[in-house]
């Protein structure tokens, strides 16, 4: 063991003592992060770059508010944004939104009106706001466009708010003025709506109307923030380029001739490999580490709980390490093993999604993707910065060791094949 | 004296190119004795080094090195060895000091022993000064000391010196070779690879010449050159624009010469008497019309050995 521990050890300080490595492992990772998250989302998240959202609006509610809300939707103010379809088809809706035609469905219930200002306070008939319908306006959302439905979530929420606060508002003022006798009942839906639309104006937390968030297959429980996406993302990236790099050592030892060297001391092949393997490893932990430290204290992302994130992040880089094993046992030369690490670092990246949102790909993709260690650290950490615990990542971490073990017995025949 | 390696009916064949690189080569080392195989490149000095440290399997033979059999006890023979080889086995971005700690630390040494054993070796090697200086550093002949450092840092029983002054210039070559000359007098037993034939003239207390896998000559320099009898070598120096080739043909029929050979600008000639060979000689030239720069006149070297031996130069 101390001879494997002592080739690994060396393999972490030649990495660590290279310029060109460093750059590599720690540099380009934090500042390509800090490009892309300030290109799509500003740094502080949100849904920067996006357009044409597609959005149905299904509008149960004959009275003024639906049309408000639907209103709100088609203005001209939203139109770069959404590519709203308004149907009174709700099941169409629902089933659009589950094929993935729209980022979001959104349904308005047919007493919306009514909960606002209720019938009977029309009539003069002051009982009738305690006896007022619960309203619940559903935002029926894409898990696989979560960006697009937090937007669309967004604007429901900021419209019920505003509605809300100018309802409440307006209905205890309109029955005051009623039960005073300085209001006539008729006049009282004309007065009750002017009154909330003022007082709608004013920021208030008060609620009757209900949001409800609804999600096709899954819920995710934060909205999306592209700088906690991408320093976990641009980190996973670079961790497949520096295993790559570390599995190609291991041919470049056998041109400097440091490897048959080794063989030629009192040493296994074994323990000369186990050494390589740790010291790929090992380095990949080491970049993985300071990346997650480095974007959680300089940049406040927050990558979820350390309990979670220790073991994600182990899973993540055996499962690099798997593949960087198998590129260096079937590579013929320390330069084929560079260009299909580079290749491989880039298509894994791309297939999995380190360059946009994950959720933003086909389903075919998202599941071609799962045999990249990318797809499953990056499922893994967008879990748990969406507020997940270990519970909610074991099925990334058994993926990843799964995958670590079959390419460490993959690539242990090839090496026993070729280093017997 | 007792013989530390035992080399016997070795054969190594490349497959699939189905190269036989080592061919039934038999020899002993004694201990305490420098023992060079010579011979030129793709002679098989570096495949039989390789069997005899154990990075290559014989396909047949077996080969004992301080009683163990390379075949069946391969880790036993790697702690009696220490391997120089070619080329300059170093890790460049660690310094010389921590390139001999992780190598010491592979040979299975530790501790205090270990610390003590680089400071002797970089003392010995005079690297001491440069002991904290990166590798990559290193002049050619820095790296060459180092590399050889390396292969003592666990005082080993033999050392092997695969051609260990290529490259390098002749100061380096120069320190080198006291060196090793230093080491064998300590008592080191060195098994010394190498196609220069004055190394092996300087070094060798025993030869084994080595051409296309085969040993076809073993013995001290004595022995060997008691081979080509009391005939001395005339080398013939031509004009850069000269070919030998014609010249030397003509010479093949000139009494009194017994081997004729060429490289590059160059015919070697192997001669009874240097003396009364070189008139006929010089005439033939003229005949030719073909300018002879300069002549010299060798004792019986290791290089007529070979040239004796095989119809070649060394250097072909």
């Amino acid at each position: 063991m101390r001879k494997i521990l002592n080739v690994a050890w060396k393999d972490l300080v030649t990495t660590f003592r290279d310029p060109t490595a460093l750059i590599i492992m720690l540099a380009a990772p934090y500042a390509l992060t800090l490009v892309m998250a300030f290109a799509f989302g500003g740094l502080s998240g949100g849904g920067g770059g996006l357009s044409g959202i597609p959005v149905f609006v299904v509008n149960h509610d004959s009275g003024e508010f639906g049309g408000y809300l639907q209103q709100t939707f088609q203005s001209p103010d939203l139109a770069d944004l959404l590519d709203v379809t308004v149907t009174a088809d709700e099941a169409a809706a629902r089933a659009a939104v589950d094929a993935n035609k729209a980022a979001a469905a959104v349904v308005i219930p047919a007493n919306l009106s009514d909960s606002i200002v209720p019938p009977g306070l029309a009539s003069g008939n002051p009982s009738a706001l305690a006896n007022r319908p619960q309203a619940v306006v559903e935002v029926y959302a894409n898990p696989d466009r979560p960006i697009s439905a937090g937007i669309v979530r967004g604007i429901v929420d900021q419209f019920l708010s505003r509605v809300s606060a100018g309802a409440a508002g307006g209905q205890v003022a309109v029955s005051q003025l009623i039960a005073s006798g300085l209001l006539a009942p008729q006049e009282a839906l004309t007065k009750g709506m002017e009154i909330g639309e003022r007082a709608a104006r004013q920021a208030t937390e008060t609620r009757l109307i209900a949001l409800k968030g609804e999600t096709a297959a899954q819920d995710p429980r934060a909205s999306f923030d592209w700088l906690t996406y991408m320093a976990p993302s641009m980190a996973i990236l670079f961790l497949m380029f520096t295993v790559s790099n570390g599995g190609k050592t291991l041919l470049a030892e056998r041109d400097w001739g440091t490897l048959p060297r080794l063989l030629t001391t009192p040493t296994s092949t074994f323990q000369v490999l186990g050494g390589k393997v740790c010291g790929i490893y090992l380095t990949g932990l080491a970049q993985m580490g300071i990346l997650l430290v480095a974007s959680r204290f300089m940049l406040g992302v927050k990558h979820g709980p350390f309990s979670a994130v220790v073991p994600v992040t182990l899973a993540l880089v055996a499962a690099a390490t798997g593949w960087a094993l198998v590129l260096a046992a079937y590579a013929r030369t320390a330069g084929q093993a560079n260009q299909m690490g580079t290749i491989l670092s880039l298509a894994f990246g791309g297939l999995a999604g380190n360059f946009f949102p994950r959720q933003a790909l086909p389903e075919w993709i998202r599941t071609v993707s799962l045999i990249t260690p990318n797809a499953w650290g990056l499922d893994a950490f967008n879990k748990l910065t969406a507020g997940g615990t270990l519970g909610d990542v074991l099925v990334p971490i058994v993926g990843l060791l799964a995958m670590a073990a079959v390419l460490f017995v993959a690539a242990s025949v090839i090496f026993r094949r070729q280093y017997a | 004296m007792t013989a530390i390696v035992q080399v016997q009916s070795l054969s190594k064949r490349y497959m699939p190119e189905n190269v036989l690189a080592v061919d039934d080569v038999s020899f002993e080392i004694q201990q305490g004795e420098i023992f060079s195989l010579l011979g030129p490149n793709g002679a098989g000095k570096t495949t039989t080094i390789s069997v005899l440290s154990c990075l290559l399997s014989p396909t047949a033979g077996d080969a004992f090195v301080a009683g163990h059999s390379v075949v069946r006890e391969p880790m036993a023979v790697k702690r009696a060895i220490g391997v120089v080889p070619q080329e300059i086995a170093l890790y460049n971005v660690l310094s010389a000091r921590e390139n001999l700690v992780f190598w010491g630390r592979m040979y299975g040494m530790g501790g205090r022993e270990l610390s003590r054993r680089v400071d002797e070796v970089l003392q010995q090697v005079g690297l001491a000064d440069r002991a904290k200086s990166r590798v990559g550093t290193f002049s050619g002949g820095m790296k060459r000391r180092l590399n050889i450092a390396v292969g003592l840092l666990h005082k080993p029983q033999i050392v092997y010196m695969d051609e260990p002054t290529v490259g390098i210039d002749p100061q380096s070559r120069r320190n080198i070779l006291d060196m090793v000359k230093e080491l064998n007098r300590e008592g080191m037993t060195v098994l010394y690879t190498t196609h220069y034939m004055e190394e092996a003239h300087e070094l060798s207390h025993r030869v084994g010449i080595m051409d296309h896998g085969r040993l076809i000559a073993l013995g001290t320099q004595k022995e060997l050159t008691r081979l080509v009898g009391e005939h001395e070598t005339l080398r013939l120096h031509l004009g850069e624009d000269q070919t030998p080739e014609p010249l030397a043909e003509a010479l093949r029929g000139v009494p009194g010469v017994i081997r004729v050979s060429t490289a590059d600008h160059e015919i070697v000639l192997i001669v009874p008497e240097a003396e009364d060979a070189l008139p006929p000689v010089i005439t033939k030239a003229n005949e030719l019309g073909v300018k002879v720069r300069s002549v010299d006149i060798q004792e019986p070297t290791l290089e007529a050995v070979f040239l004796h031996l095989t119809g070649r130069a060394l250097r072909d």
